[in-house]
């Protein structure tokens, strides 16, 4: 067995036991039901329907992912500390670094497993209030069955097993929705006739991937955090960072040339703006690979830097 | 030096302070206290509760850092991952993740340990059967009462086959069934060469097993020895004989104890324990009835444990 085998087993666990948090399936299954519902909710918006539900999808991505992220990997640090299972786990050949750095590789894992789940639903329910007027049923019906099989589905399964409902219902709504999708590509739109891949605005992914490095950022800076303090100060603490993070460009910005101090707070900050890059395709621009490039590079070096923090926090954390 | 004398865990001065928020001192758990637990016997750390027992194990297991004092186990630092690998452990309260089966818990365990695909699955098999959970290992152990999550924590402390075992409590929530296999457990692994460190409250179940005990309180180290040295009333002595035929003949052996000592003897009929009774009972019970919904009754020793001592064949660091 190799090396790696410890560290894959503790972040797969991880990765489930957050999914199998009844919690997680209550924020995906609502982000994910906000996106499908958008073009039923949004008409007559003068032709800005189809920015307005991307927009609203993002923004049901990143703040459902947000609290996931944070969340999961808050309460399930905690939770393993408080159970024993860190104590049971440390005890055998497990490093605290690895234990530590395995965690949250399973939190990152389901984050990106939820993201991929609601860019399915926004792909879907971009196309599908495409017009103003007009609602593609092709592209949302799928998308709406898809939701409202999976939990029961995996009640059902639940019923028959015994298995956990909420790991059933996450994992039946991402492959539904997937398969959703894959079902509506083959439908041309019904107002201008596009086919596939032209009947989807993939572009949404792009940001999508972007968001959800932004999301992975958030859930380093949670684990790091959750090495000392309680769930509650550490999802606060989180919300304070990447609110001030946000708005960073237009506080910081001014005051960059004249104070050490805004440059430091500047560089230390996430630069969720950086993520954030919706209006480019509003532009109808395509984000280069070296923006790519450049942005995952920051994220993985931000996250880097705040989950060595967190490593070596618990390093001397005493586990009673 | 030969084996039996060697050292397994040695404590020396070891305390440990707890402090609070502000770094003062909160409570002193573990104060000064030095012992050796010899390699290849069974040693008992009692104590009432909040003695420090539980404490001192867990600087043993590298989890608390003692304010003073140093500890070595098997030779090295207790932190060392390579020792950990020769370490068997079952926590006071069974910690397992509630929505795993049996199966995934101990996969999951022996994942940690890095054993062989093959090995993993041919030891759960064996433990599984040993615990008497062969028949609910697709159950989630979340559901599971208190003996059977007990007997799942046996299980993972001895997937790695460790050289030495630290029990806290091992007998808690346990049947007297399970009791029974327990202790036989512990001398079938300390016959096979293995060092057995454990804790309870039960004293007649650590005086059953243990070569040597020590006894905390408060934080102290009060007693410790063997169980000879520290129980053996040297001024009396028992004497059995099968019940005389009658009451005469009895009266003239008391008399000729009496004139010997010059001291009244106590006279007593022996007692045989409640322990093999009760189990005598529910074995007849049990080989009469085959639908159990609990944990199996008189379950195999695993074979992975019977065999001559190799130590952990764990995939060795690095």
């Amino acid at each position: 067995m190799t090396r790696a085998a410890p560290f894959l087993a503790i972040a797969r666990l991880a990765a489930i036991e957050a999914i199998r948090r009844p919690v997680f399936l209550l924020v995906a299954l609502s982000s994910i039901a906000g996106i499908l519902l958008l073009p039923l909710l949004l008409h007559y918006t003068l032709g800005d329907s189809a920015r307005i539900i991307r927009d609203s999808a993002l923004a049901f991505l990143f703040l459902g992912g947000m609290l996931l992220g944070t969340h999961a990997a808050a309460e399930g640090f905690s939770r393993d500390l408080r159970r024993g299972t860190a104590a049971a786990i440390l005890s055998k050949p497990v490093s605290r670094t690895g234990f530590f750095l395995a965690r949250a590789a399973g939190i990152a894992a389901a984050l990106v497993l939820f993201s991929l789940a609601a860019l399915a639903a926004a792909l879907l329910a971009v196309r599908a209030g495409a017009s103003d007027l007009r609602l593609d049923w092709t592209a949302e019906l799928p998308g709406l069955l898809a939701l409202l099989a999976a939990p029961a589905l995996a009640g059902a399964w639940n019923h028959r097993t015994r298995r956990p409902f909420a790991s059933a219902a996450f994992f039946l709504l991402l492959g539904l929705l997937l398969l959703a999708l894959a079902a509506a590509a083959f439908f041309p739109t019904p107002f201008d006739g596009l086919t596939f891949p032209r009947n989807f605005a993939w572009g949404i992914l792009a940001v999508g991937f972007l968001l959800t490095l932004c999301l992975a950022m958030a859930a380093a800076l949670a684990a790091a955090l959750a090495t000392r303090l309680d769930p509650a100060p550490v999802l606060l603490l989180c919300a304070v960072v990447f609110l001030a993070g946000i708005a960073a460009d237009s506080f910081l910005g001014p005051r960059l040339a004249g104070s050490a101090l805004a440059r430091t707070a500047y560089a230390v900050l996430p630069n969720v703006q950086a993520f954030w890059l919706v209006d480019a395709l509003d532009a109808g621009a395509v984000i280069p690979a070296a923006y790519f490039l450049t942005a995952t590079a920051y994220a993985a070096a931000w996250s880097a830097a705040v989950l060595a923090a967190g490593a070596a926090s618990f390093h001397r954390l005493e586990i009673a | 030096m030969p084996p039996s004398l060697m050292s397994a865990i040695h404590a020396e001065n070891l305390s440990k302070t707890f402090r609070d928020f502000w770094h003062r001192p909160r409570v002193d758990a573990v104060r000064s206290i030095s012992f050796d637990v010899p390699a290849g016997q069974i040693f008992g750390l009692l104590g009432p509760n909040g003695s420090g027992k539980s404490t001192t194990i867990k600087m043993i297991l590298g989890l608390l850092f003692p304010t003073a004092g140093s500890i070595d186990v098997l030779g090295a630092s207790p932190r060392s991952t390579a020792v950990k690998r020769r370490i068997g452990y079952l926590p006071e309260e069974s910690y397992l993740y509630p929505h795993l089966t049996p199966l995934e818990t101990l996969t999951f365990y022996a994942r940690l340990f890095r054993l062989p695909p093959e090995t993993a699955r041919a030891r759960i098999d064996q433990l599984l059967d040993m615990t008497g959970l062969s028949h609910a290992r697709h159950r989630p152990v979340g559901g599971f009462s208190k003996g059977m999550a007990r007997r799942i924590g046996l299980a993972q402390a001895l997937l790695n086959d460790p050289d030495l075992v630290i029990l806290d409590e091992p007998t808690a929530g346990l049947d007297p069934q399970g009791t029974r296999q327990v202790k036989d457990l512990i001398l079938a692994l300390v016959a096979r060469g293995k060092t057995i460190l454990l804790t309870s409250h039960l004293l007649a179940d650590v005086e059953d097993v243990c070569h040597q005990v020590a006894i905390l309180f408060n934080g102290r180290l009060l007693a410790q020895g063997t169980l000879d040295s520290l129980l053996t009333l040297k001024d009396r002595t028992t004497l059995t004989f099968p019940t005389p035929p009658d009451p005469v003949t009895l009266q003239r052996l008391l008399e000729s104890v009496r004139a010997a000592l010059g001291a009244d003897p106590e006279l007593e009929h022996p007692r045989q324990a409640l322990e093999p009774f009760f189990l005598q009972i529910v074995q007849e019970a049990a080989r009469r009835q085959s639908d159990l919904s609990g944990a199996a009754p008189h379950p195999p020793l695993a074979p992975f444990l019977r065999q001559p001592n190799n130590g952990p064949d764990a995939a060795p660091p690095g």
